[in-house]
């Protein structure tokens, strides 16, 4: 009884994931350009943590529609880390190489700071990441400060980006400022990442 | 990815209705085959509890939805991921269409997420108010969308679908039997006194009266229980207690614990408030 207890507990995320206003947890994940990213090597900057995966109808309206481009063109231009996390696990149909990665980003014109790979989930899970997108804003201390959707228009319509709520764009605005995020937790939405 | 038509051939139409005997199962069938949209991975259609629309009245139109095997369509929270089934109305003047009455939904594993929704078909009824000047022959019609997925991929799907009817009496129509089969939440019994206060990382639904062996808690709204997580129930000297655990990433307070509790394949609507 207390195996089958045990493997239930496996089964689900973490029960002590990054959560909104304590320190994130850390993770050491290969670059797709080459070497090896850990999240506290930024410390002293605000980093944008994206779930990402090239085969998701959801990720294919925010970088068809350039909106997730321009995000990161944006953010990185004010010394924003931003980074693309696949947690795609090895062996699943939608899985794709750093090689393979890194040409889809590079076709789609994506400026992120660096494209990491997951393929064991251990940083998706322990950020609780189950949408892609699903969007994380880590602060200057290695707090976790918005955890949540790219937007308020669950949709996979490119033409929906123009009227929504951009949530990463609006906590920003706040941060930047010197504020805190108001909307720190929002739902996300999108495709189920492939663990 | 775009819904298409389906036309049968006249000849296939024509056998099938020689098969089954008579002039009637011809026009049935040619009509049906017209109205169903088949996607890749899905078939939908608008069907009518009744076989006519009565003046003043309301009746009860549904959006079949039926997935591949193996794949399957979204509840109003679709849990972790995914997308709830949407139906954009287009009805005559006079007429108007309530909110969609969903089913009792299944919960699917995927990976250590979890999502709540339909296998296989599923009726999502809406109950359509008709003005009392209608006449004639009407079409009600509606643009309904889906995310539709297997373990491994999601699929957004859209179809245009449109039901003729004539204005009249009429009587139950041969879905009838499908409406009154969909099983919607139903108020909980009233021997159950149910209260849930807030400790730690979890909301404790006490049921005293609540004599149930198993019992799974579908809230209404995201971001507040960790959908995948198991919900231990436990027996109390006067029911039961349901540990249900917070999201790790709530939106918005907790405030009352408003959803479905399904217990030996029934689903009872809840909404209980939650005390801190």
């Amino acid at each position: 009884m207390q195996k089958l207890f045990a493997l239930i507990l496996f089964a689900a995320l973490p029960v002590h994931a990054a959560t909104v206003g304590a320190p994130a947890p850390d993770f050491a994940l290969d670059n797709a350009a080459g070497g090896t990213v850990k999240l506290s090597q930024y410390r002293g900057k605000y980093v944008v943590l994206e779930w990402v995966n090239p085969e998701c109808p959801y990720v294919r309206k925010h970088y068809g529609s350039a909106n997730m481009q321009r995000l990161q063109k944006d953010f990185t231009a004010k010394n924003v880390v931003w980074l693309s996390i696949n947690s795609t696990r090895a062996g699943h149909p939608e899985h794709k190489p750093a090689v393979e990665m890194a040409s889809w980003m590079k076709k789609m014109n994506a400026a992120p700071s660096a494209t990491l790979l997951d393929p064991k989930g251990d940083a998706g899970k322990a950020f609780a990441a189950r949408t892609t997108p699903h969007m994380y804003i880590v602060d200057p201390k290695g707090v976790l400060v918005y955890a949540g959707g790219i937007d308020d228009k669950r949709s996979t319509d490119p033409e929906d980006v123009k009227t929504a709520k951009n949530y990463v764009r609006a906590a920003f605005d706040e941060l930047l400022a010197g504020k805190s995020v108001s909307n720190a937790s929002t739902a996300p939405y999108g495709c189920s990442v492939k663990y | 990815m775009k819904a298409r038509n389906i036309s049968v051939p006249a000849a296939v139409v024509v056998a099938v209705a020689a098969a089954a005997g008579g002039a009637w199962w011809l026009y049935i069938s040619r009509a049906d085959a017209e109205r169903v949209v088949t996607t890749e991975h899905a078939e939908a259609e608008l069907v009518a509890a009744r076989d006519a629309i009565a003046p003043g009245q309301s009746l009860l139109v549904a959006l079949r939805l039926k997935a591949k095997p193996g794949w399957h369509t979204y509840w109003r929270n679709p849990g972790d991921s995914g997308q709830p089934t949407s139906i954009e109305w287009k009805l005559p003047v006079g007429f108007s269409a309530g909110a969609i009455r969903w089913p009792v939904p299944q919960k699917f594993a995927v990976g250590p997420l979890a999502n709540y929704g339909y296998e296989d078909e599923v009726l999502l009824a809406t109950e359509i108010r008709v003005p009392a000047d209608a006449n004639g022959r009407v079409t009600l019609a509606a643009r309904a969308k889906w995310l539709v997925c297997d373990p491994d991929h999601c699929i957004p799907e859209e179809g245009d679908l449109s039901l003729a009817l004539p204005v009249a009496r009429g009587g139950p129509s041969k879905w009838s039997p499908k409406f009154d089969a969909i099983g919607l939440p139903q108020p909980a019994p009233k021997t159950w006194k149910l209260s849930a206060r807030r400790e730690g990382e979890r909301v404790l639904l006490e049921g005293d009266g609540v004599n149930e062996p198993a019992l799974l808690f579908f809230p209404y709204e995201e971001g507040k229980v960790q959908h995948a997580a198991p919900q231990p129930l436990e027996r109390t000297a006067t029911g039961v207690r349901l540990a249900i655990p917070i999201s790790t990433q709530p939106v918005g307070e907790f405030t009352r614990l408003s959803g479905i509790l399904v217990a030996g394949g029934r689903g009872f609507e809840i909404d209980v408030p939650v005390q801190k």
